[in-house]
């Protein structure tokens, strides 16, 4: 450990935030180098880091928002993303930037041509190739410190809390309304906050639902709706699914670090083709 | 009386006249009436506000209220 002090008092270069404020920074690949030398994760590494008032450079455009202690508990935090279509790959990709330290994605199916238009994680070049594969090695890509674990499978009821087990918050990317209550069913059960989204054509809706909350229901009713709705015929641009995507990633991040007011018992209703965008209390 | 209604998403199919949210009802008429009047779908009609407050289908309304309704989306992949 104290080669591990050592070498991040070493690498640390002082530095000038676009505030003007002086602050200790360690570059990404000094991040990296240190980890290896020490046996360490890059993520334990970067916390040691922040522990030290050194600032990972990757994070440092995050310091004005959620700061040294924020950081820190974006790293030592755990977010499950079920279903990793236009929602989920979005949610996916805000969060791995932000720096969760650990993330669960759940996904069996493999990217087709008709993703394409949406969903960042395919490519014209891996259509085929297994979602979760494509999420592992984006991860990687980005940010080394994030974890990741796995699942290629359509995600059971009764599998679900093994996989889902140890995570801070749930979220929801998923396409159908009896696959979205049954992971609120279960986020319930084992007292994970539930991140909702869903989309239509121009259309969005996003809401939080904490274990004791009525949730989904009070957004979809105590029928379900048939899983093929008039709003199937409006199809799914790519504008939508990023903006709730966004707003997905915002409860998430408030839900973690307790910041702010968040969409519990409220459902936000968006219409990007009329401006309309209305925040309806869940009673 | 007269209320003003607010349709988004394929609800918006269903406005009386273009630019025109306003729409006539009975005295007494609910929001079940509106929805009736306007053609709605009603099993789709899950999340209702009246003057920003959330409302369900029996609500009464009054001269002057503002309804929104809103079709629940469902996707996401």
């Amino acid at each position: 450990m104290n080669v591990l002090v050592n070498d991040v008092s070493r690498f640390a270069q002082q530095k000038t935030a676009p505030n003007g404020g002086k602050y200790l920074s360690l570059s990404t690949k000094a991040t990296c180098q240190i980890a290896s030398r020490n046996n360490q994760t890059v993520k334990d590494t970067e916390i040691h880091a922040l522990k030290n008032r050194v600032i990972p450079e990757r994070y440092q455009r995050n310091m004005g928002t959620v700061g040294i202690e924020g950081q820190i508990k974006l790293l030592q935090s755990q977010v499950a993303v079920v279903g990793l279509g236009g929602l989920g790959g979005t949610v996916l990709e805000l969060l791995v930037r932000f720096g969760i330290g650990r993330m669960v994605v759940i996904d069996g199916d493999a990217f087709v041509d008709s993703n394409l238009n949406r969903q960042f994680l395919s490519r014209s070049k891996n259509i085929g190739e297994p979602k979760v594969e494509a999420a592992r090695r984006r991860i990687r890509d980005v940010n080394p410190a994030t974890e990741i674990e796995i699942y290629p499978v359509v995600a059971r009821e009764e599998d679900l809390p093994e996989m889902i087990k140890g995570s801070h918050v749930v979220v929801d990317g998923l396409d159908d309304i009896q696959a979205r209550f049954c992971l609120e069913r279960v986020s319930k059960k084992m007292r994970i906050p539930f991140v909702h989204g869903a989309i239509a054509g121009f259309v969005g809706q996003v809401t939080t639902v904490f274990p004791e909350d009525k949730g989904l229901e009070l957004v979809y009713g105590p029928g379900c709706l048939s899983k093929s709705g008039v709003e199937k015929d409006f199809g799914t641009p790519c504008l939508t699914p990023t903006l709730v995507a966004t707003w997905q990633v915002s409860e998430v991040i408030k839900i973690l670090l307790e910041l702010g007011n968040t969409l519990r018992n409220r459902v936000l209703v968006v219409d990007l083709m009329e401006q309309v965008m209305e925040v309806v209390p869940l009673t | 009386m007269e209320v003003s209604v607010k349709l988004i998403s394929s609800f918006r199919k269903y406005q009386k006249r273009q630019g025109d949210d306003r729409v006539t009802l009975q005295e007494g008429g609910t929001v079940l009436d509106l929805v009736k009047e306007l053609g709605l779908p009603e099993k789709y009609v899950r999340i209702i506000t009246v003057n920003g407050k959330q409302e369900n289908l029996h609500t009464v309304l009054s001269e002057g209220d503002t309804v929104f309704v809103f079709p629940p989306a469902i996707g996401g992949g």
